[in-house]
Formats: structure tokens, C-alpha cells, sequence
């Protein structure tokens, strides 16, 4: 069907806190330079899906897959074991777990549906922060200024000027993260992802609070990102306008579990959505 | 009024001011006779300096990594004994270690080193065990972190200062004796024969925490103290960056412990309590949380304060006032009350979270004069905008008052107070937009 290469694949992402399912069974799968979008009610498991996938949670069950490797794989241990209820249980039987910092080295860069930008830092410093993961100097060799350390430090620089020359916020460079407007925190924080030299982008709710002229700026942003850092997106998002805008494929999730996947217009008409989102005749 | 130096200018002016302050904490030293209340500058200047770097050691965890830690008092412990115990000469062992049959180590690296290098020797022998002393600090801060940096905020807070109490604890245990003297005293070890001496160590070590604050791993730091989901995802390893700031930050502890000892001539391991801890704490708040600049300042401050400036107060003569009740133990109620104040009316500290900057100071200076003279007359306008709000409350107060008389008359006469408003029986329904 889709023959571009699989950056990102979930296969049968379960995560199940104490008795809940947040979410159930999930497979997705993210091609090379395609705006995915996953949608669903409040509290059907989206953010839930994304901290599986950066590590910040241990999925219950299933495997992540990036760049065509298996990076995250568990399947439920000790007491899980008797109460997990999820499907697919003996399927997976290694455990390979992964911290955050080590799934954004692998090119996985996210944002967050709260702006997480750092507050104390410039605009410059907040996206140079997201490179210093790339410098090889040691600390030794940084605090006493070694030749190495300099050139590292005026590349960081050179090419964070010229990262926030892309996103517009080269004027704001100086001025403090948190004194800018709403709308150019959410491209800084972009931005600053995308420092980490992503191969995939996970964007949590960027247009969450903007107007329809905000998130149709955003979403021409969106598409020129990825056009000019030769990305795929995968983003959750609430704005329909958005999501239906700019996405190529479309995954739904309710109630932790997965109840639609197409283009679209596939998913407009689908009648499962329009029960999830509406509600059904009573 | 906006003033830019350029860079040479101010790398210059730095320079002088340095070369200036250490010219004159030396010939201090030297020439202030030990009578002299002036001598008491110097030695606020020792001590001051001291406080200052393990101050700014605190700062780098506390306010630049965000790693509310406890345990500087008991790093500066270890410090001071390890520079203590290699320095001792030979022939005061027997003096020193009278319990303990003259101690385990009979050797000093001072006297090793000076006998084959003269004055040289000397000084390099001071110098060796006190980065041992460093080293030895970092290594068991090391160690300390790979359990307790995995918690978070208060829980780090309560393990570093129990690790504090054990170590404190751990070098007064009689069975250490021959090492560490067990609960007596150390002294009779070398140290420096003028003020500079921790004055230039304590600046050299602070330039180093400045140098590594603006280095990309003191960004990455920040990064952490800000949002530390956020650095996380950011690719930044939380434990290591941790470790790497727990373990320098320990190694200037250590350093400063070793410079206390000197400056004490005699140590031992009580003083090294929680107390101390939240006396460097108190700098580091006094001065600013993510300020080097403040943490030196509040050093310089409260030294001054505790040791010199409200000396008197416990004297029984203050300022020339004398009264019964300044006896032993009354400056620390003055104390108390003056950190209270600053605490209310500056809570971010004397310098927040910025830095000195030549810059500001020089247009701080050019604007004083203008600030002075306009001084008067902004007071001036406060208390006449006082004046002015508090006729405006009393014609208010007047005139409510002569309302309420006129309401008071015409409930009296019968008449309705309110008008009551028409009642209507028509409701209007409005259709949802589109539907």
C-alpha cells in the first residue's frame, strides 16, 4: 500500500495503570515525511501513547519500533502478569526499556501539550540546550575552554542562529522564553526539537489555545518544517481544521482504544468517529 | 542612560579591581597591627572569602541545577580533616594524638616536600592535600549520588543532610582514633602566613564554578533546574549531568573545608553540624538563588555581620548604646530579625538571579547622583499623593455619611428608598445559531 520507509511502527502498545487500560492495543505506523495525526475525545489515551513512545512511561505490552529497530519492547511481568487485561499477551517476550534522553538521541524529538520551555533561559539558549546533547567535549575540557570546546560552542551557536532565522524568531533571540507571546512560544518550542536533529517530530496539541489565524499559520509551518527538515510528523491535536488540513493518514483512539485509521476523508465519514465525538442515537 | 563598555575595557577594569583587592588584603595583613579593630577587616575578609566559595559551591546545585541539597557542612568536614591530618609536623604528633599514641600517620607532606624544595615545597605541600582533599570529597560525593541524586526536591534534601550527620558522626568514632583524633581536637597543622592565601584560592576556585556555569554544560544545568521532563526529552542524561554538578560542587566544598581548617588552626568535627549548613544556605538565599555574584556578597555580608558589625550587641555596647538585656547570645536575636527583612523585602535576595555586570554598575553610579537629588522630591510627591488620597477618603467618608443622614430623613418621612423595577412576563427564547 504505502511502500516509503517506516520511521516510526507501534505494534500492539498496551499501558495499563493498575486496573486501567489508557491504552489498548494500539498500531500505528509513521512513513518517512508523512503528517500522521491522532485524534480522539479527551482521555482516550493520546499523551499516554506518546510518553510510551519516548520512554517516559514502560508500555505494559508490545514493542516501538524506530528507524526499522526495535527500541522499546515489554510484555506484562509479576504482578501485571495476572492482571493484565489486554490482548496479545504471549507475543512479546523480551523486555528493553529506554530512557528519554536515550529515544531523543535516536531522533524521536517531542513537544508538550503545556509549553515546557525553559524559563530562566534566552530564546538562543533554549534551543542551544537541545544540542549540547551532540557536543562531545567533556566537562574538563568545556569549563576550561579547550580549543574543541570553542569550536563546538560557536557551531552550537551558528547553528542555532540560524535554526531560529527559520522559525522567525531570530529578532526574539536575546529576550527571555517566557516573555514571548503565546504563539511563538509553542514555534520555539518546536524549534527547540527540532535542535535535536529529529528524524520523526511528535507534536503534542500545538494548536491547543490558538485562534483559527494562529493555527492556520501553524499549520503552514507545520508543512514547511517538514518539507525543509525532511521529517514525519506525528501530532495529537483537537483543531479538525488542523488535523483534516494537514494530515495524510489519521489514527482515532477512544477510550485507550483504536477505533478508526485512514485518510482523512475516510475518517470524516466514518461512522464510529462521528458515535465517538458526537455520540450515538440513544 | 544605557552604557556599553566593550569588552577590553571591562576585562581590564575587572582585572584592577582584582589586582587592587589583593594588593590591599595583603599589605593589610601585613601592616594592620594585630590590636587594631581595623585588624578584624582582614579576618572578615578570611573568613568571608571561605563562606564565599563554599557558598557559590552550594549555588551551583541549589540554584543552577535545581538540586535542593544539604550536605555541604558535612563535605567541608571531610575536607578539613584530610588537609588537617597530612599537614600535622611530625614532632607534634605525640602532642596531638595524645590518646592515640601519636597517631597512625607521623609524616606531613608539608615537611616532605619542603625539605627537598624549600619554600616552594612549602607551599605546594599546602597545596597537595588540599586538592586531595577535593578529590577525596568528589569521590565519596560520587558515591553519596549514585543513590541519593535519584530523588527528588525535599526527600534529596533529607538524605543529603542524614549523609552529613554520618559522616560527622563517622569521624568522631574513637576507633578511628589514630587517624582522626576521634572527638578531639586537631590542630598545630600548617597553614598560611598571610590573608591572601585563601583570598586568591577561594577567587581561583569561583572562576572555575563561573567558567563551568556558562559552559554548555552549565546550560544544560539550567535546563535541568527549569523543567527537568523537558531536558529529559531534550536528550539531556538527568543523572549523569547530575552527578557530573554534585560531584564538582562537593569538590569545592572539600576545598573550602581544607581553607576553613587553616583559617581555624584547629578543628574539630562539631562545629560541622546542620547549623553550618543553613549558614551557607542563608548566604546562598541572602545573595540571590542563581546568583555567584549574590552568594559572595551575602558571604561577605554575613561574615561581616556575624563577626564584626553585631559583635557589640552580645558586648553589652552597641553603637554607643548600652543596655542590660545586649548579653551573650542577643546578636543572634538581631540577627534573626535582620535575615527576617531581608527575607520579606528582597525574597528573591540582594542580587535575584543576576550576575554583576561592569555595565550596570557604571550606569548604577552616573544615574546615583540624579536618583540622590531626585530623592527629596519624589518624597515629596509620595506624601503629597498621601495627602491627596486621604482627603479624597474623607470627602468620601463625608459624603456617605451625608447620604446615609438624607436616607436616614426620608425613611423617617415614609418615602420608598428604592424605585422598584418594572416586572415583565414575556420571555424571550434565543435560537441556537445554525440550527
Amino acid at each position: 500500500m504505502d511502500n516509503r520507509e517506516v520511521v516510526l511502527r507501534l505494534s500492539d502498545i498496551t499501558m495499563q495503570f493498575g486496573g486501567v487500560v489508557a491504552v489498548d492495543n494500539l498500531n500505528l505506523v509513521v512513513h518517512k515525511n508523512e503528517i500522521v495525526g491522532l485524534i480522539g475525545p479527551n482521555g482516550a489515551g493520546k499523551t499516554t501513547a506518546f510518553n510510551c513512545i519516548t520512554g517516559v512511561y514502560e508500555p505494559t505490552n508490545g514493542s516501538v519500533e524506530i528507524n526499522g529497530k526495535v527500541v522499546i519492547e515489554n510484555h506484562p511481568q509479576g504482578k501485571m502478569k495476572e492482571a493484565y487485561k489486554g490482548r496479545n499477551a504471549g507475543k512479546y517476550t523480551k523486555a528493553i526499556t529506554m530512557l528519554p534522553d536515550k529515544v531523543t538521541k535516536l531522533g524521536v524529538a517531542r513537544t508538550f501539550q503545556n509549553i515546557r520551555l525553559f524559563k530562566g533561559m534566552t530564546v538562543l539558549e533554549n534551543v542551544m540546550v537541545a544540542m549540547h546533547m551532540n557536543q562531545t567535549e567533556s566537562v574538563f575540557g568545556a569549563t576550561f575552554r579547550s580549543k574543541k570546546a570553542r569550536t563546538e560552542e560557536a557551531a552550537m551557536r551558528a547553528e542555532a542562529e540560524e535554526l531560529l532565522r527559520k522559525v522567525e524568531l531570530f529578532e526574539n533571540r536575546n529576550d527571555l522564553a517566557t516573555s514571548l507571546p503565546y504563539g511563538k512560544q509553542r514555534h520555539l518550542e518546536i524549534a527547540r526539537a527540532l535542535a535535536t536533529h529529529p528524524s520523526i517530530l511528535l507534536l503534542d496539541e500545538p494548536a491547543a489555545g490558538m485562534n483559527p489565524q494562529e493555527s492556520d499559520d501553524l499549520m503552514k509551518f507545520i508543512g514547511r518544517i517538514r518539507d525543509e527538515f525532511d521529517l514525519s510528523i506525528l501530532m495529537i491535536e483537537h483543531h479538525m481544521q488542523v488535523i483534516m488540513g494537514i494530515c495524510e493518514h489519521i489514527y482515532v483512539l477512544n477510550y485507550g482504544g483504536q477505533i478508526a485509521d485512514g485518510t482523512p476523508a475516510e475518517i470524516q465519514a466514518n461512522p464510529a468517529v462521528i458515535e465517538a465525538y458526537l455520540g450515538g442515537d440513544e | 542612560m544605557e552604557t556599553t563598555l566593550n569588552k577590553k575595557t571591562k576585562s581590564v577594569l575587572s582585572v584592577a579591581a582584582i589586582a587592587l583587592f589583593l594588593v590591599f588584603v595583603y599589605l593589610g595583613d601585613i601592616m594592620i597591627s594585630p590590636g587594631s579593630s581595623w585588624k578584624m577587616l582582614i579576618t572578615v575578609i578570611e573568613k568571608g572569602s571561605i563562606y564565599a566559595l563554599v557558598a557559590a559551591s552550594m549555588n551551583l546545585l541549589n540554584g543552577f541545577t535545581g538540586l535542593f541539597s544539604l550536605g555541604q557542612a558535612g563535605f567541608m568536614l571531610i575536607g578539613a580533616y584530610t588537609y588537617a591530618i597530612f599537614t600535622i609536623p611530625a614532632a607534634s604528633h605525640d602532642a596531638v594524638y595524645q590518646y592515640f599514641e601519636g597517631g597512625a600517620i607521623k609524616w606531613s607532606i608539608v615537611e616532605a616536600l619542603e625539605g627537598s624544595l624549600g619554600v616552594f615545597g612549602h607551599y605546594l605541600g599546602m597545596l597537595i592535600p588540599m586538592l586531595g582533599a577535593g578529590l577525596l570529597v568528589a569521590v565519596i560525593a560520587f558515591l553519596i549520588g549514585i543513590p541519593v541524586l535519584r530523588l527528588k526536591s525535599d526527600y534529596l534534601a533529607i538524605a543529603t543532610l542524614g549523609f552529613a550527620e554520618i559522616l560527622r558522626a563517622f569521624f568522631q568514632w574513637n576507633t578511628l582514633g589514630p587517624v582522626t583524633n576521634g572527638s578531639n581536637v586537631l590542630r598545630k597543622y600548617t597553614t598560611y602566613g598571610n590573608a591572601i592565601f585563601p583570598v586568591l584560592i577561594s577567587m581561583l576556585c569561583i572562576a572555575i564554578i563561573l567558567l563551568l556555569i556558562n559552559s554548555t554544560y552549565g546550560r544544560a544545568f539550567r535546563a535541568i533546574r527549569d523543567d527537568e521532563i523537558a531536558a529529559e526529552a531534550m536528550g539531556i542524561n538527568l543523572f549523569k549531568h547530575k552527578e557530573i554538578s554534585f560531584v564538582i560542587s562537593s569538590f569545592f566544598a572539600g576545598i573550602s573545608g581544607a581553607l576553613l581548617a587553616m583559617f581555624q588552626t584547629t578543628i574539630n568535627a562539631t562545629p560541622f553540624n546542620t547549623v553550618m549548613t543553613y549558614e551557607i544556605l542563608l548566604i546562598v538565599v541572602i545573595g540571590g538563588i542563581g546568583s555567584i555574584t549574590g552568594s559572595v556578597i551575602g558571604a561577605f555580608l554575613f561574615t561581616a555581620a556575624s563577626e564584626w558589625w553585631l559583635r557589640g550587641l552580645d558586648a553589652g555596647r552597641w553603637l554607643g548604646i548600652s543596655a542590660s538585656f545586649m548579653r551573650p547570645g542577643f546578636r543572634k536575636v538581631v540577627f534573626a530579625v535582620l535575615i527576617m527583612l531581608i527575607v520579606l523585602f528582597y525574597s528573591r535576595g540582594i542580587m535575584g538571579d543576576k550576575e554583576f555586570s561592569w555595565d550596570r554598575f557604571i550606569s548604577g553610579l552616573k544615574n546615583l547622583p540624579a536618583n540622590l537629588k531626585a530623592w527629596p522630591s519624589r518624597r515629596k510627591a509620595k506624601a503629597a499623593a498621601k495627602r491627596e488620597a486621604r482627603a479624597a477618603n474623607a470627602a468620601a467618608r463625608s459624603r456617605a455619611k451625608e447620604a446615609k443622614a438624607s436616607n436616614e430623613a426620608r425613611k423617617a418621612s415614609g418615602e420608598a428608598l428604592f424605585t422598584p423595577l418594572e416586572v415583565s412576563d414575556t420571555v424571550i427564547v434565543f435560537d441556537k445559531e445554525g440550527k
